[in-house]
Order: C-alpha cells, then sequence, then structure tokens
C-alpha cells in the first residue's frame, strides 16, 4: 500500500522484508517491532518542514536497500528517520498525545522567536549576567572578577549598617503612622518590617506587605485593616520620596553631563 | 530620611567600586532601581535590578562590567541580610506562637 501511494520504487523491495523486530535486550535500540507487512500501522508523518515526502522517502528506502546489501539490515531508528526527515509513529504501541505535540510545536515556536527576535529588539543591557546563559549578540554588559576584586571591600560595613539602620527608620516610620491609641510597640514592628522585607526578597509581586501586617496582627494584636491602611500610606509616601530625590538628583533634572565629584 | 539611608548605603557600596562618584549617583540608582521593581520580574528583581543599575551608572561613564559587577555585590547586599534576618525573625516568631499556644489552651 505504501509503495503504492508513493509509487516511487519497486514494488516489494522495500515491503519484503520478514517480520524483524528488535530484541528487548539490547537497550541501543528501542524495542519496538516494525512490521513492513503492517506499514498502514505506522502513521508516516511528514516534518513540518519536509516539502517533498515522497523524495525523502525514497532516499530512506534506498538506505534501507543498502543496508540490506550490505548485510546489515538494522532498521534504523526513530532517530536515524527523524534525521531523514520523517517522523514515525508507531500508532499500535503508543498513541500520540496530541495537547502534548501541540504544546511542543508551540514551544518550538516560541524558541524560534526568541532567538530570532529577541537579542536584536533588545538593548545591550537586556544580558545584565553571564553570556553563556542567554547568549546575546549585542551583549556588551558582561560580568568580571576583576572588578570584584579591585573592588574595596571595606565600604560595605558602613553600608550594610546603614541599611540596617535604615530598616528601623522604616520601623519607626510605620508605627507612627498609626494611631496614637493603637499604635504597636517598636518590638514588633520592627520584626514584622524584617519579615515583610524577606518575604519581599523570596515572593514576587510585594507580597511582603501582607506578610508583615499579618505578623503584626499576630505579635501586637493591631487591626488588620489599619495596618493595610498604614501599608499603603507608606507605599504611597515612598512614591513621593522617590519623587522629590529623582527631582533632586542632578543627572535627572537636564543636564546632558553628569559630573564626577572628588 | 529612610530613603536618604538607603541611598547612603548604595553610594558606600558604590565607593567600593568607583571613589570618584558623588553621593548623586547613588540617588539616582536607588530611584532606578527602586523604580524598575516595577516591571513583573522574578522574585527578587532578579536581572531586572542589575540591568537597572547599569542604566543609572552609565551617564557618569562607568565600565558595564564594572557597573554589573557593583550591581550583583549591591543585590547581594540587599538580598542576603535581609533573608538572613528575616529567617531568624521568623523562626522566632514560630516559637513563640507555638509556646503560646498551649498556654492559651
Amino acid at each position: 500500500m505504501l509503495e503504492r501511494t508513493l509509487g516511487c520504487h519497486r514494488p516489494g523491495a522495500f515491503c519484503s522484508r520478514p517480520r524483524w523486530e528488535r530484541r528487548a535486550s539490547n537497550r541501543s535500540r528501542a524495542p519496538i517491532a516494525w512490521d513492513c507487512w503492517a506499514a498502514s500501522h505506522f502513521v508516516l508523518k511528514a516534518c513540518e518542514d519536509c516539502r517533498d515526502l515522497r523524495l525523502r522517502l525514497c532516499c530512506l528506502v534506498r538506505h534501507y536497500e543498502i543496508l540490506g546489501a550490505i548485510g546489515d539490515a538494522r532498521f534504523p531508528s526513530r532517530a536515524d528517520a527523524c534525521r531523514w526527515g520523517l517522523c514515525l509513529v508507531n500508532t499500535q504501541r503508543k498513541r500520540v498525545n496530541r495537547p502534548v505535540v501541540a504544546a511542543r510545536k508551540l514551544l518550538r515556536a516560541v524558541q524560534a522567536l526568541w532567538r530570532s527576535r529577541l537579542p536584536r529588539s533588545q538593548p545591550a543591557y537586556c544580558c545584565p549576567l553571564s553570556s553563556p546563559i542567554w547568549p546575546s549578540r549585542t551583549s556588551t554588559g558582561t560580568f568580571s572578577w576583576e572588578g570584584l576584586r579591585t573592588s574595596d571591600f571595606v565600604w560595605l560595613m558602613p553600608a550594610l549598617g546603614v541599611l540596617a539602620l535604615s530598616l528601623w527608620v522604616r520601623a519607626v516610620r510605620w508605627q507612627l503612622l498609626f494611631q496614637p491609641e493603637t499604635r504597636p510597640p517598636i518590638g514588633p514592628t520592627t520584626r514584622a518590617t524584617i519579615v515583610g522585607q524577606f518575604f519581599n526578597n523570596i515572593l514576587p509581586a510585594r507580597a511582603g506587605e501582607a506578610a508583615r501586617i499579618v505578623m503584626l496582627k499576630q505579635e501586637a494584636g493591631t487591626s488588620r485593616t489599619e495596618s493595610l491602611g498604614t501599608a499603603v500610606a507608606e507605599r504611597i509616601s515612598d512614591l513621593l520620596a522617590l519623587l522629590v530625590l529623582r527631582s533632586c538628583s542632578p543627572s535627572c533634572r537636564g543636564s546632558s553631563s553628569v559630573s564626577r565629584s572628588g | 530620611v529612610s530613603w536618604l539611608l538607603i541611598s547612603l548605603s548604595f553610594w558606600l557600596t558604590l565607593l567600593a567600586f568607583e571613589p570618584d562618584l558623588g553621593y548623586d549617583a547613588g540617588i539616582l540608582v536607588l530611584v532606578t532601581t527602586t523604580l524598575s521593581l516595577v516591571i513583573p520580574s522574578l522574585p527578587a528583581g532578579v536581572g531586572v535590578f542589575e540591568a537597572a543599575v547599569l542604566v543609572a551608572l552609565r551617564p557618569y561613564g562607568v565600565e558595564d562590567s564594572l557597573a554589573l559587577s557593583y550591581a550583583v555585590v549591591l543585590h547581594a547586599l540587599n538580598f542576603v541580610p535581609y533573608v538572613v534576618a528575616g529567617y531568624v525573625v521568623l523562626h522566632g516568631h514560630t516559637r513563640r506562637l507555638r509556646r503560646a499556644a498551649p498556654e492559651s489552651v
């Protein structure tokens, strides 16, 4: 039937082989029973980029004939068949999982789009970390250990101290936003702020805000509604403070050149 | 005040890499990184944070590789202490709650 359908080589050349079975003990070969007589059970599916299926199949069949002539009648594996441009799917043994196939196709399309378009459309800093992870043709910002080696790490200690101080200031600020009657002590507020930062760092979408409200409720018994209100007020004040800082920054006031201070 | 302190911390970290830059560089890095976290990204803004630092330091003529080193160190400085302290505090909080639970029963 296959030859009649394709009509590409002499009848019987392909299907005259006896039933050939792969031995299950041979792990290098897939334990699939290939039955040439029951070729209709195999769906020969052209690869998506295969335009001339007949030509590819003829090449495949001739390849088998050559193998048979030299005494090596091994039927090629599925990978070999795919290399020749054919996907042999055994419908008897395994049904095609259409959603999975569709998902793979979609994934391949996305990967192709990613490879073809993204590196060109993204700016140079799209790959801030190492290039081997995300090779980018336009990437200029590559991580260098030289920069770390030449840096003066003594400055990190005061930086860390100032960061801790800023955390405490934030806790005080949050505490002051509560009404005097319901104002929580500074200890639970500080702990809730730290836990909020912890969850902000490990969870997306600033989930730490909710965590610190819950924690303050458990620690100091404050109302969740009031805590939520103060958290929103904090965010608004943060935004205003950032805008003020941005307007104060000389590089953002419209000056084209940014000078280096001594 | 807290933002000024954080920008001071950013600037002190920056001094470890570029001693010539002024305090305004720290402010600009802080503003850029904070605003960049609005972009949906991985937790802790991995990638976006570093890109924002690169963008912020570009007007100052800092090399990208050096700026990236600074960004990685700054990100670690703003991630590791918070995570460690947060874990410790959360652990203590859980223990306190467990201890308080039998008393309330």
